[in-house]
């Protein structure tokens, strides 16, 4: 034993004895300078590089037509997202770990050789290739799991030669006396390797919701087990080091410790909150993440206490940093703890405030840890640049931005969910975002500035400042008072030695216990529900809707648009029944999505036309205005209507969501029913009154709100402009930018008059067949308001009498009566039978002018079971058929001819 | 069941932990050494590489 003084006591030099090899300063400084300054300097090219990916993909909710295949918006959110967690936060924590590592083992990394090797895997053959892969089509649609398997296989080498080269110096000094962040260090690098291939793999075989549970445990576990531990070393490391002092309590970083990696990953499942995931897994997961937030609070209060002295607001850049990082900690923290409780959840979950908690994460908390760590660095490199002015600017750029951005994304949250569970149509919670949007895209000027002044910082400013700043700033923060929570020291008593040792075997024992909880057992649960459940026969993919999906997934189309509805009534309002576990139990890897910026798509089948859906990828904003849609031109030979192979791909799959519920139905259902016995959930599915709930989903006729007495809304013509104009045109003439591309084409408006209760009936059940959808997301006073724009179109000529109508009574019995019906009304016996079902004009309530009258019947209409009559009927015979055709129309009561 | 297992064992460490801390001085003194120890290491590395710079 030895007995050394405390030079860190101030004025009250503390004795104290340790064992032999563990705490004696170092007999020369160990340095990895070199490893330390490329790691930095890799972190903030990729750093800039990633943060260029988000602003592109952020700008394309502007600019969505500014795509292309490689720039595609899926595609760059996936090599934002891996690139800031793996490029920029894994290069920084790595170069944090070539200072911190020897000084707090006392002893050197395991070689400067295996440090190049790290170096260059990391860089060269995980994100290098990464983005190169994901930006050419090659990823797995797995949150914070982008990269391809190949790329996996790499990243766990890179974990492995990490855990090689930083964990023998602890093993070599022994686990007595071990300081908060050696602890962090050690379960940071130990867990990433165990959740990183259970994240990334894992889910790739193992298909729908029971997959969700195993990446719902990565994506909390990526933060929980990577970046949060790494970051908290870094802030339990610099906070001392800047100023001079202990911190306030070691007791409470442990507890803070442990209880963070007991419980960190027992919350992944609080992504799938109101899922099929069983309710005994989420409520796990929620009960983990209360409980979190108040460890949180007192990993938060240490940190606080033990920057005391420091001033409210740091002189040294570092501590500042730091300092700041903590603040974010706190709140991203409770901000986490708040959505995952239920009532909560169902309002923000999949809008922008989850988007502003992971940039809370991952760009304030874990960045500005990491930024403390590398200037930290950098301060104890002798002949490091060092540019105080730029990395002071870089502070309040950085800050600003973040703050600005996170409130304005919470904001956004906030006014989507509301929204959403208003019932609004989807596009007005696009527009209603759209400022949002592009406050957040601003938000990035002053972040990207700062984050440039940094490097400029680091790379050109004077040689040693850093040395010299971080002293001047240490003067200046009070030394006098208590140190912390104790005062004198002694050899750990045994049991505190042994405690360690059941803690690390304890700390395993939480991630089996996570992985069995949150993954194994709901996995089980979910595969008795689907033997209970499913029907007997489930059809699988087509080779064409294989390709589609795989495609769908590389596009990541599930980062935009979710495939769960779920279990609150305001998803099974907008999109049907709530998906059960079978539904989505062929589907490897699973798809379920955490976000939705466009409506969920589990029912998207035999929602939507084959036309409509490839004038939608070619050109989205010719069918919905208003869409954010990025356009895939890529998809066609020059127009919608020459689709090459990778479009039909795609949209045969999207024919395939929510087609095996909808092809059990009715005798599924009721045989669910019956297996189902009394599970509150599954009944909550199966009595949904609809199916497939999608506002524009075509149905019979009938059943439309009447709009007698409404009061149409006054912006009919922006109504009118924002979701009608791609196909109808802005005036009506059914030439819309869509019009082509679609049979049969819009109506040309300005030749027909409608009756008031058939416009409201078209526009509430769309026309079957056809691109035509129905719009019952807009109330009886929009629709109403749409029904005036419509009949102010028209430009059919008064209804002419002439003596030839009797033939035409004749001609219309013999040939037209068994589509259109006897009294022209639409109901012919015919159909039911109709080869295209799209129903025959009701001429009671429609009238057509003379001219296209005649066009109709000489040329038929593209499109429909209309057939030509021109060669088959004299001219004077066709005339005869128009002019009686005018005779059936019934104006409504009060409606002038 | 879990759940309340969850919550009890949790409440059950952190109290245990913490009567310990507040009970037993020599537990005490033994969890708040290593911020010493790290302290030291700091201060050992600067003025390590302070002698080393020096060094000829």
């Amino acid at each position: 034993m030895s007995e050394v003084l405390d030079a860190n006591a101030g004025s009250e030099p503390r004795p104290s004895t340790v064992p032999e090899g563990q705490n004696n300063p170092l007999q020369k400084a160990i340095t990895h300078n070199a490893l330390i300054r490329a790691h930095g300097i890799a972190a903030f090219t990729m750093l800039l590089l990633a943060v260029t990916f988000g602003i592109v993909a952020s700008l394309q909710f502007f600019l969505p037509e500014a795509t292309s295949a490689i720039a595609s918006w899926g595609r760059l959110r996936f090599a934002h997202t891996q690139g800031i967690m793996l490029g920029w936060l894994g290069n920084a924590f790595i170069a944090f770990l070539y200072l911190a590592v020897p000084i707090l083992s006392g002893r050197p990394v395991t070689s400067e050789r295996l440090g190049w090797y790290l170096f260059g895997l990391w860089n060269l053959g995980v994100l290098l290739p990464g983005w190169l892969l994901v930006l050419n089509g090659y990823s797995q649609p797995l949150e914070w799991a982008e990269f391809p398997l190949l790329v996996d296989a790499a990243m766990i080498g890179g974990l492995i030669l990490a855990a090689i080269q930083f964990l023998p110096p602890f093993f070599k000094r022994g686990f007595e006396n071990l300081y908060v962040s050696s602890w962090y260090i050690i379960g940071g690098l130990v867990f990433s390797l165990m959740s990183f291939p259970m994240g990334n793999i894992i889910p790739e075989f193992i298909p729908g919701a029971a997959g969700a549970a195993f990446s719902g445990l990565w994506i909390h576990d990526a933060v929980g087990l990577f970046v949060t531990p790494m970051a908290l070393a870094i802030l339990y490391y610099v906070v001392p080091a800047s100023t001079g002092r202990p911190i306030f309590s070691h007791f409470l970083s442990m507890l803070g410790f442990w209880g963070l990696f007991f419980l960190y990953p027992l919350n992944g499942t609080h992504h799938y909150i109101y899922s099929v995931i069983p309710m005994a897994t989420q409520n796990i997961a929620i009960l983990a993440s209360t409980m979190l937030g108040l460890v949180v609070v007192i990993v938060v209060s240490n940190l606080v206490l033990s920057q005391r002295g420091a001033g409210r607001l740091a002189k040294d850049p570092a501590l500042r940093f730091a300092s700041t990082s903590v603040l974010f900690y706190l709140i991203v923290s409770l901000q986490g703890s708040a959505q995952a409780n239920m009532g909560f959840s169902e309002t923000i979950h999949f809008t922008d405030y989850v988007i502003g908690h992971s940039h809370l994460a991952m760009l304030g908390f874990a960045t500005f840890a990491g930024i403390a760590g590398i200037l930290h660095a950098w301060q104890k490199m002798a002949d490091a640049p060092y540019h105080a002015g730029a990395i002071d600017a870089a502070y309040w750029l950085t800050t600003v931005g973040v703050i600005v951005m996170v409130s304005d994304l919470t904001l956004a949250g906030l006014a989507q969910g509301e929204l959403w569970k208003a019932g609004a149509p989807w596009v007005v919670s696009l527009r209603a975002s759209e400022p949002y949007w592009l406050i957040r895209t601003l938000s990035a000027i002053p972040i990207t500035a700062g984050f440039g002044l940094l490097c400029y910082g680091l790379l050109k400013g004077p040689r040693g400042a850093g040395a010299r700043a971080l002293a001047e700033a240490r003067a200046t923060i009070s030394q006098a008072g208590p140190s912390g929570t104790d005062q004198n020291h002694q050899n750990p008593v045994k049991a505190l030695r042994m405690s360690y040792i059941a803690a690390s075997v304890a700390g395993v024992t939480f991630f089996i216990f996570s992985v069995s909880l949150l993954g194994l057992l709901p996995q089980s649960t979910l595969n008795d529900q689907i033997a209970l459940l499913a029907p007997a026969a489930n059809l699988e993919l087509t080779a064409s809707e294989h390709r589609g999906r795989q495609i769908y997934a590389r596009e990541g189309c599930a980062y935009c648009h979710t495939q769960q509805i779920r279990f609150i009534e305001s998803d099974i309002e907008r999109f049907g029944a709530a998906t059960m576990a079978w539904e989505d139990s062929m589907e490897t890897p699973h798809m379920l999505g955490t976000r939705r910026i466009g409506p969920d798509l589990s029912r998207a089948a035999n929602t939507r036309t084959d036309q409509w859906h490839f004038a939608h990828l070619f050109a989205p904003r010719s069918v919905v205005p208003r869409s954010i849609m990025p356009s895939y031109p890529q998809f066609f030979d020059g127009t919608p209507t020459q689709p090459r192979q990778e479009a039909l791909d795609l949209v045969a799959y999207l024919n395939t969501l929510g087609r095996s519920r909808e092809l059990a139905w009715p005798e599924g259902e009721i045989a669910m029913r019956e297996a189902a016995g009394d599970d509150q959930w599954t009944m909550m599915s199966l009595d949904a009154d609809q199916l497939n709930a999608h506002p524009a989903r075509t149905r019979p006729r009938g059943n439309a709100p009447s709009l007698r007495g409404q009061t149409p809304a006054r912006q009919g013509r922006r109504l009118w402009a924002q979701n009608c104009e791609g196909c109808h045109g802005e005036d009506g003439a059914g030439d819309g930018p869509a019009a082509a591309w679609l049979k049969p084409a819009p109506v040309n408006l300005t030749e027909h008059e409608y009756r008031a209760d058939l416009l409201a009936d078209i526009l509430y059940n769309g026309v079957y067949g056809s691109s035509m959808p129905g719009w019952r997301d807009h109330s009886p006073a929009q629709l109403a308001a749409l029904v005036q724009v419509i009949q102010s179109f028209s430009r059919v000529e008064p209804i002419i009498r002439d003596s030839s109508t009797a033939l035409g009574a004749e001609i219309f019995q013999t040939h037209c009566a068994e589509c259109h019906g006897e009294a022209g009304d639409g109901n012919g016996f015919a159909v039911a039978n109709l080869p295209i079902p799209i129903p025959p004009t009701d001429f009671t309530r429609e009238r057509l002018s003379m001219a296209a009258s005649l066009r109709v019947l000489n040329q038929g209409v593209a499109g429909t079971t209309m057939a030509p009559w021109g060669n088959r009927l004299s001219d004077s015979e066709i005339m005869a058929v128009a002019s009686y055709l005018q005779t059936l129309y019934e104006p409504e009561a009060g409606a002038g001819e | 069941m879990i759940s309340a297992l969850i919550v009890y064992g949790t409440i059950a460490a952190v109290v245990s932990y913490s009567l310990l801390y507040w009970l037993k001085p020599g537990w005490r003194q033994s969890i708040e050494q290593p911020k010493h120890i790290f302290q030291r290491q700091l201060d050992g590395y600067d003025s390590q590489q302070k002698t080393d710079k020096s060094d000829p």
